[in-house]
C-alpha cells in the first residue's frame, strides 16, 4: 500500500539531467541516481545541470556502465546482500575497464564505485611477486640491477 | 592561455630575455655540463655522480640540467632539484629553474626523453635558458626522420607561482604548431614546492628510499603526484593517441592518488612488494602515511605521543614488528609440530606396550 502512495506522491515528473560523453553519446540519468555523484550534486546545486552535462574524460561505453551502477544504487529495497552480489558481478570485468571506472569515478567523485573498483585492483595485487605484478599491469619499466638488489635487501620481510 | 602565445626561445637563447624566468644571459657552451652516453658507456658512473654537485646542477644563473640514461636518474634529479635550500631572495634567481629540473625528473620518469631544441634530437641535456622544452617518446625518434611528434612544456611564471602548460606540438623550428586537445595546465606554488631556508617543519626520515638526510618528503611526494597526475600522465595519452602508439601501461597512467587510493586497501606485505616493481612505485609505496595506516591496521596504532616528534619512519616500524612476529609464530609452529610429534610417539609406544602384553 505504502508503495503506491509513494509513486503517487510526486506530482511531478522525474527530474531527468542528460550527459554526454567524450564520443557524444549521451545519456539520461535520473537526478536522484545522479547526486551519488558529488561533481554531479555541485552542478545540480548550482543549476547547471538543465543542459546536457559534457564529460570529455568519459567515453560512452564506460558512462553507460557508471550510470547503470548510479541507478543500482539509487534503487529503493535493494537488500545489502543482492547489491553486493551484484556489485561483484558489475567489477567481474577486465582489469583496463576497472582503471576506466577508477578514474571515472574519481572524476565524477562518486566514492562507493571508487572504493569497490579500486578494492578489486587492490585485491588483484595481493599475494603476488612484483614480477607477476610487472606482468598483469604490463609495466615494463624494470631497476637496474644494483637498484633491484637494492630494494630487493630493503624489503627482504616481506618475501619470507 | 594557449602556449602557442608564448615565445619559444628554444633555439636561440638570445630571445629568452623576453621570459620572466631567465635572470641573465651566458654563454652557451659554458654551462653545458656532459654525462654524455660516452661517460655511461664506459661504465664510470662517478663521473654521472660528479656532474651532479650542487654547484653543478644549478650554476650561478640556473641554467644546467643534467639528462642522464641511469634508470634511477629522475629520482635523484628531482630529489637534487627539490632539496636545494633556498632563501626567499634566491627564489626569484633560480626557484624557477629548480621547478623546471624537478618537473623534468618526472617527465623523464614517465618515459620522454628531452629534445634538443636546435637539432631536435634526443637531448643529453636541457640546457638553454628556455622557457619551453619538447619531450618526445623513444619509438617516436626511433621511427621518424627528422622531427619526431613531440610534446611542448611551457613555462610561466607570476610571482612565486611557476604555471605549466603542456600541449601536443610538432616541432618544427620554433613553431610549435598544436596538433589537438586543449592544454594541460599545472600551477606550482614555488614557496610551496622547494625548499625554503628556515622551513623545517615538514620534515620526515625516510630511509627506505635510499634518502639518507631529513628533508621535506611530504611536499615531494605531493609535487611529484601533481605533474605526473596532470602533466606527465595525460600528455604521455595524449602523445600515444595522436600518433597511434600503443597506449602506455593502464596501471602507470593512472594518477598517483589513485594508485594511493588502490593501495591504501593492501595489506602492508604486499605493499612493500609493491614497492618492488618499478622505481615509480618505490617512491609512492613510501609514503609515510600510508605506512603508518598500515601499521595501525596490522599492530593496533602506537602511543600518540610517540607520534608527536613527526620522525617515525613507519614502514621501518612496520618491518620491525613483522620480522617480530614472524618469528614468534615460527615459534609457536614449532612447538605445536613437536608437540604433535610427541604425542604420536608417546601413542605407539602406548600401542606397542598393549600388543607386547
Amino acid at each position: 500500500m505504502s508503495s503506491s502512495s509513494s509513486s503517487s506522491l510526486p506530482p511531478c515528473p522525474k527530474k531527468m539531467i542528460t550527459l554526454k560523453s567524450s564520443d557524444g553519446e549521451t545519456f539520461q540519468i535520473e537526478e536522484t541516481a545522479a547526486l551519488q555523484s558529488k561533481t554531479l550534486e555541485n552542478m545540480i546545486d548550482e543549476n547547471c545541470a538543465s543542459t546536457p552535462i559534457p564529460l570529455r574524460s568519459i567515453n560512452g561505453k564506460i558512462l553507460a556502465k557508471v550510470v547503470e551502477f548510479c541507478n543500482k544504487h539509487a534503487e529503493v529495497g535493494v537488500d545489502a546482500e543482492s547489491l553486493h552480489a551484484w556489485d561483484a558481478e558489475f567489477v567481474n570485468v577486465e582489469y583496463t575497464t576497472l582503471f576506466d571506472y577508477i578514474l571515472a569515478a574519481n572524476f565524477l567523485e562518486i566514492p562507493t564505485l571508487l572504493d569497490l573498483a579500486s578494492g578489486v585492483v587492490g585485491d588483484m595485487i595481493k599475494g603476488k611477486t612484483p614480477d607477476e605484478i610487472r606482468k598483469m599491469f604490463n609495466i615494463n619499466d624494470a631497476f637496474s640491477p644494483e637498484e633491484e638488489e637494492e630494494v630487493r635487501r630493503a624489503n627482504q620481510w616481506a618475501f619470507e | 592561455m594557449d602556449p602557442g602565445d608564448c615565445p619559444d626561445s628554444g633555439g636561440r637563447p638570445e630571445g629568452a630575455a623576453d621570459s620572466e624566468m631567465t635572470t641573465d644571459s651566458f654563454p652557451e657552451d659554458a654551462q653545458k655540463v656532459d654525462t654524455s652516453e660516452s661517460a655511461e658507456g664506459q661504465g664510470d658512473s662517478s663521473s654521472a655522480r660528479v656532474d651532479l654537485d650542487d654547484d653543478d646542477i644549478l650554476t650561478a644563473d640556473g641554467s644546467v640540467v643534467v639528462v642522464g640514461s641511469k634508470s634511477s636518474e629522475p629520482y635523484f634529479l628531482f630529489k637534487r632539484a627539490l632539496t636545494q635550500r633556498v632563501s626567499k631572495e634566491e627564489l626569484g634567481t633560480y626557484g624557477g629553474k629548480l621547478i623546471v629540473i624537478a618537473v623534468h625528473a618526472v617527465m623523464q620518469e614517465s618515459g620522454f626523453i628531452a629534445l634538443d631544441p636546435v637539432t631536435e634530437m634526443p637531448a643529453d641535456r636541457l640546457c638553454r635558458n628556455s622557457v619551453s622544452f619538447r619531450y618526445s617518446l623513444p619509438e617516436l625518434v626511433a621511427r621518424s626522420l627528422n622531427t619526431p611528434e613531440c610534446v611542448l612544456l611551457t613555462y610561466k611564471r607570476l610571482g612565486h607561482f611557476v604555471t605549466v602548460y603542456g600541449s601536443l606540438a610538432k616541432a618544427k623550428w620554433g613553431l610549435p604548431r598544436i596538433l589537438a586537445g586543449s592544454p594541460e595546465v599545472c600551477c606550482l606554488d614555488m614557496r610551496r614546492y622547494l625548499w625554503m631556508k628556515g622551513d623545517d617543519d615538514d620534515m620526515e626520515a625516510n630511509e627506505d628510499v635510499g634518502f639518507s638526510s631529513s628533508y621535506p618528503v611530504k611536499k615531494m611526494l605531493e609535487f611529484w603526484k601533481i605533474v605526473k597526475g596532470r602533466l606527465a600522465s595525460p600528455l604521455l595519452l595524449d602523445l600515444t593517441e595522436g600518433t597511434g602508439l600503443s597506449p602506455p601501461s593502464y596501471f602507470t597512467y593512472l594518477p598517483p592518488e589513485l594508485k594511493l587510493k588502490i593501495f591504501e586497501s593492501l595489506p602492508g606485505i604486499d605493499l612493500a612488494r609493491v614497492g618492488c616493481v618499478c622505481s615509480e612505485l618505490r617512491y609512492l609505496t613510501s609514503s609515510n602515511d600510508l605506512w603508518k595506516q598500515k601499521y595501525a591496521d596490522e599492530f593496533g596504532s602506537k602511543p600518540v605521543y610517540l607520534d608527536l616528534f613527526r620522525r617515525i619512519n613507519w614502514k621501518q616500524n612496520f618491518a620491525r614488528q613483522w620480522k617480530k612476529r614472524e618469528k614468534r609464530r615460527r615459534r609457536q609452529r614449532r612447538s605445536l609440530h613437536r608437540d604433535i610429534f610427541l604425542s604420536r610417539a608417546r601413542r605407539l609406544r602406548l600401542a606397542r606396550a598393549e600388543r607386547l602384553e
